[in-house]
């Protein structure tokens, strides 16, 4: 029963690993697997061990199997049983002794709490795992070269029945006849230990003591994370393009409070929902324009993200500045690689996408992707995007405004007039703007249909008929439907009380509530006609550091 | 005994002629010379340049390459399976140009269709010619993703030019990832002078100095001065460096075929003494009405040359509309008085800026890059490498060496002999180190290589961009030194003088 109980353990703590990742811990072994691309290739392979150290390239190799969940949980999961047993024969062999305490259980539990930590890359777990083995290997090697005299005092001292403590070595049979596998197992038990040891040959050249971490901090997406699985959750399904769960955790997370990842996700779910102009103060939008996009800072994690909106609206130029900007942060991962190889290809430019292919030729789940790509290359189109900056002169020099999304829509709209997305997202970024004047500028140009208006334009010429006066609008064509009239007087009657006013919860999501409340430039509006008036023309500069 | 010794004698020998490639004489002949990627047919190679490796696109299922001295047969004969792949021996390579200096070497290509097909000989020979002066050892260059604000892993390495060894220098691994830039040689010479910046933290940044044996940390922002110091010249006597202090941003183009404009907002040109820890400027090379960068040293130390545009307003003009013209101004190195400022070619009239001004080491000649604006040629497709003959300060575009891509920095070698720069011309999008060869006595280039790798398609995969690729002539040997002092050291504070 001694015997059988290490092997009841394995099983319990396999199954618990295995379940503990799939039913909560799914999110880590997705966010890895995706941050993360190994390479079969030794020159890649060297580098990356010159790069971050000996470790990493092999944390990666086992993280890639997380591209199926289950075989990453799976592999983990074995690895923490392994460990298991072989601490369990290490310690039989060294002291003789079956651990029925269950010692060799603490090191796997605590290897596995390792892993639950997306801001920690768990180099530290396999690297423990391959010592383990290395010392298993060099303890069974060990136990095979004992000196003859130890055999004979260990016959000698064969245990009676009644002694509980065994001496050393009582249960090791020498084997004969493979002495050279033996010698084998010993070399690379051996060898495992030294590598170890001289580990910082690969890692950094600290010539002084230098305490300090060498890998840069998450800050960032993790420090965003209220609800971390959510988030990743969210990734997932807008790399799916699965509007539906895109909205709904957004949804669930943004009533928590503020995210900007996710009120960025949530708009653009919104958009492809066809729903933007009609839900998007559904919650109060208190980062304004913010909501639609990322201003540009030198931050991974929103160069993570930034470009979605971009490639989604055909701005592909910005779209590679974005994703170029995540590569150089997050290292040549799968995403980033596919992203820009699409985009050049789409932008005409296909040798610069060979080279983002070729490194997804090397891994063992990408390669199919490759493939595709490869043949997207030789048709010279991606089917899937839009360029919507295609048939501009190079002649035409305009620079991305890194911090308003809206002039770049406006752009992307002059030579793309069809472009809906950018239409949406430059008509709400005037209303996130409290620009009413440059919105009702756009409304008369773009939206032909006078009668049909999504509920926020309605609320949004009650506030531009304050300024033209009903005559004015109708000379537009444009007649607010007495509904909307109707609330909008009790909205600007509620808001005669000042301090003592009660809006109600339709109240508080319509746009007349945004801008006079939550808008950062409430409670003025802008009603010049001046698209442009609230934006600013001119291109702020990124200064680097 | 004697017998099995004769057995293994005949075997060992056996072997040796099987590892011998066989030559295929060609059955049939073309005229046409295949393509190779990268060219190196009709360039002038150095003596102790890198073997060559180059991948032959003409399709075929073998190929045979013969690479002899004119007149002579073939030193080298290299078989290749339908990849293409060509990679030439190191040893024999170098032993063939040791024998060929001053002489033309010839390249000899043979291909066979498929298993049944007749080997189809190339009818003539493709030459190239083999320089009879050295180019200088080592070249150091910065290895960086060509990306915009954020960096990731990158260092400054040295190249062994006569094999393919690549060491490190510094790399920001050894430092949290700080950023490390704008390394410079006095006189292509690092133990006379050599620097580099640190930015970012402030426990590391800084100007990384090493002269006259001792390394040490500045500040890189001189107490007096409007902005940090960024772009650096070493005079050749290591006693001076001019610096362009800028006041750098970046736009970046919403289409077309540019990504990124990177753009002075403002920028001086400071010179600092290197014995004294001084630094000096003048009103007419510091102030608001103009914009002064990329300054370089005349080999005597008493001019600078420098780019020079009139300032504007980066919030309201176009930053398309900023053009450079070259300009000069005389330094007396005794009194540090700045005088004689001039425009040596008004390159804004004609609608064109000009940037990265280097001068030849004799004197005579002024290289610089030509483009349609701004400053920073690395992402200006239309940037051309010109030539400026000092003597009458005539200029012409150096077709020889320019490429319908980005052509832009370069830096000569110490006897002027050589030159490399940066080219995109392989991909469009990453820069790589190309070395061509100079005759002093009519200005004319011959036709530029790529630095030759071990692998063929090491281009095609190496997704990091080579950086200010700058020749030396002796290896860096105190890198241990130079981490050490970002590491630690504090910098030390250097005052503009009035």
């Amino acid at each position: 029963m001694k015997k059988q109980v290490k092997w009841i353990m394995a099983g319990i703590m396999l199954v618990t690993f295995f379940l503990m990742y799939m039913l909560s811990f799914e999110h880590i072994i997705i966010y890895h697997e995706q941050h993360h691309l190994f390479r079969f290739s030794s020159e890649w392979i060297a580098e990356s061990a010159h790069q971050y150290g000996f470790w990493h390239p092999w944390t990666e190799f086992i993280v890639q199997f997380g591209y199926w969940t289950w075989l990453g949980a799976l592999i983990w999961s074995l690895m923490f049983v392994g460990v298991y047993l072989m601490s369990q024969s290490i310690i039989r062999r060294l002291t003789g002794l079956h651990d029925l305490i269950q010692l060799s259980a603490i090191l796997p539990g605590w290897m596995f709490y390792e892993t639950l930590d997306v801001d920690s890359f768990p180099v530290n777990v396999v690297k423990i795992t391959v010592i383990v083995f290395a010392v298993w290997l060099a303890v069974i090697s060990f136990s095979r070269f004992i000196p003859e005299k130890y055999r004979t005092w260990r016959r000698k001292a064969k245990p009676q029945p009644n002694i509980k403590f065994k001496p050393k070595y009582a249960d090791v049979k020498p084997q004969k006849g493979k002495g050279w596998w033996w010698i084998l197992v010993a070399t690379a038990g051996f060898g495992g230990i030294i590598i170890f040891w001289n580990n910082q040959y690969y890692g950094p050249r600290t010539i002084e003591v230098n305490k300090k971490p060498r890998h840069l901090t998450r800050e960032d997406v993790v420090k965003w994370r209220e609800n971390e699985r959510l988030m990743i959750t969210a990734d997932q399904a807008l790399r799916r393009r699965d509007w539906d769960e895109v909205l709904n955790i957004s949804n669930q997370i943004l009533r928590k409070g503020n995210n900007h990842l996710m009120a960025y996700f949530r708009s653009l779910a919104l958009y492809h929902r066809g729903e933007l102009t009609t839900r998007l103060f559904d919650l109060p939008q208190t980062l304004g324009e913010e909501a639609l996009f990322f201003p540009w800072y030198a931050d991974r994690n929103r160069a993570e993200y930034g470009g979605i909106v971009y490639e989604d609206m055909g701005a592909l130029n910005t779209a590679i500045h974005w994703e170029f900007e995540a590569l150089v942060g997050w290292g040549e991962t799968a995403s980033h690689l596919i992203n820009l190889s699409r985009y050049y290809i789409k932008t005409g430019k296909p040798k610069q996408a060979e080279k983002f292919i070729a490194p997804l030729e090397d891994t063992l789940f990408y390669d199919d992707v490759a493939d595709q790509l490869e043949e997207y290359l030789e048709a010279g189109d991606v089917p899937d995007l839009h360029n919507a900056t295609a048939d501009i002169p190079d002649e035409i020099i305009h620079f991305d405004n890194v911090n308003n999304i809206g002039s770049d829509a406006f752009y992307l709209l002059y030579h793309d007039p069809t472009n809906k997305m950018a239409l949406e997202y430059a008509v709400m970024s005037m209303l996130l703007g409290n620009n009413v004047g440059g919105f009702y500028y756009y409304l008369k140009r773009h939206y032909p249909d006078k009668q049909n208006l999504p509920r926020y334009f309605w609320e949004a010429l009650c506030l531009m008929r304050m300024h033209l006066g009903s005559a004015g609008l109708a000379a537009d064509g444009y007649v607010i439907p007495d509904e909307v009239d109707r609330d909008f007087r009790a909205f600007t009657a509620e808001q005669k009380k000042g301090q003592n006013a009660h809006f109600s919860p339709a109240q508080k999501q319509s746009y007349w509530y945004y801008a006079s409340k939550i808008s950062k430039y409430a409670p003025s509006i802008l009603i010049d006609e001046d698209p442009l008036s609230h934006v600013s023309n001119a291109t702020p500069l990124i200064q680097p550091k | 005994m004697k017998l099995k010794h004769i057995t293994t004698s005949v075997a060992a020998l056996a072997m040796l002629c099987a590892c011998k490639p066989t030559h295929h004489e060609p059955q049939a002949l073309t005229l046409e010379v295949p393509q190779i990627v990268p060219d190196y047919l009709g360039v002038t190679f150095a003596p102790n340049i890198a073997a060559p490796s180059f991948t032959i696109l003409d399709d075929a299922e073998e190929y045979q390459t013969e690479i002899g001295r004119k007149g002579e047969l073939p030193a080298i004969i290299i078989h290749s399976d339908d990849d293409g792949e060509v990679e030439v021996p190191l040893k024999q390579w170098a032993k063939l140009l040791e024998e060929a200096k001053g002489d033309s070497i010839y390249f000899r290509f043979a291909m066979k269709a498929d298993d049944d097909a007749p080997w189809l000989g190339v009818k003539t020979d493709v030459m190239a010619y083999v320089s009879p002066n050295p180019i200088d050892g080592y070249l150091v260059y910065r290895l960086i993703y060509p990306g915009y604000e954020l960096w990731s892993t990158l260092g400054i390495y040295q190249r062994n030019l006569s094999n393919y060894e690549q060491t490190p220098i510094v790399e920001n691994r050894d430092f949290e990832q700080q950023c490390v830039n704008c390394h410079n040689f006095a006189a292509n010479n690092p133990t006379t002078g050599m620097m580099l910046h640190v930015r970012g933290m402030p426990e590391y940044g800084g100007t990384i100095l090493s002269s006259g044996g001792t390394v040490e940390k500045l500040n890189s922002r001189f107490a007096g001065a409007n902005h940090g110091a960024t772009y650096p010249s070493f005079s050749r006597d290591g006693k001076f460096i001019a610096y362009s202090a800028n006041s750098v941003g970046q736009l970046f183009h919403t289409s077309g075929a540019k990504p990124i404009e990177v753009v002075d907002v403002a920028a001086d040109l400071l010179i600092f003494d290197v014995d004294n820890h001084q630094a000096y400027s003048d009103s007419l090379i510091m102030g608001t009405d103009y914009i002064e960068t990329f300054p370089h040293w005349s080999p005597d130390g008493r001019t600078i040359y420098f780019c020079r545009a009139k300032h504007y307003d980066v919030k309201h003009d176009n930053p398309a509309t900023v053009m450079y013209d070259l300009c000069a101004i005389d330094f007396d190195p005794v009194t540090h008085e700045f005088e004689n400022l001039r425009v040596l070619y008004a390159a804004s009239e004609e609608g064109k800026s000009v940037t990265v001004p280097r001068v030849s080491p004799d004197g005579r000649w002024l290289m610089f890059c030509r483009m349609d604006y701004g400053t920073f040629a690395v992402w200006h497709p239309e940037s051309q490498l010109c030539l400026m003959n000092l003597a009458d300060n005539t200029w012409r575009e150096m077709n020889e060496v320019n490429s319908n891509s980005i052509d832009s920095y370069h830096s000569w070698s110490s006897d002027g002999k050589w030159f490399v720069f940066s080219s995109k011309r392989l991909d469009g999008n990453w820069a790589r180190p190309y070395i061509a060869a100079f005759d002093s006595e009519t200005g004319m280039a011959s036709k530029p290589f790529v630095l030759p790798q071990k692998k063929a398609d090491f281009y095609d995969e190496f997704t990091r961009t080579y950086n200010i690729p700058e020749l030396i002539t002796e290896p860096i040997s105190n890198a241990d030194e130079l981490i050490q002092t970002i590491q630690t050291q504090k910098p030390r504070e250097i005052q503009l003088l009035p």
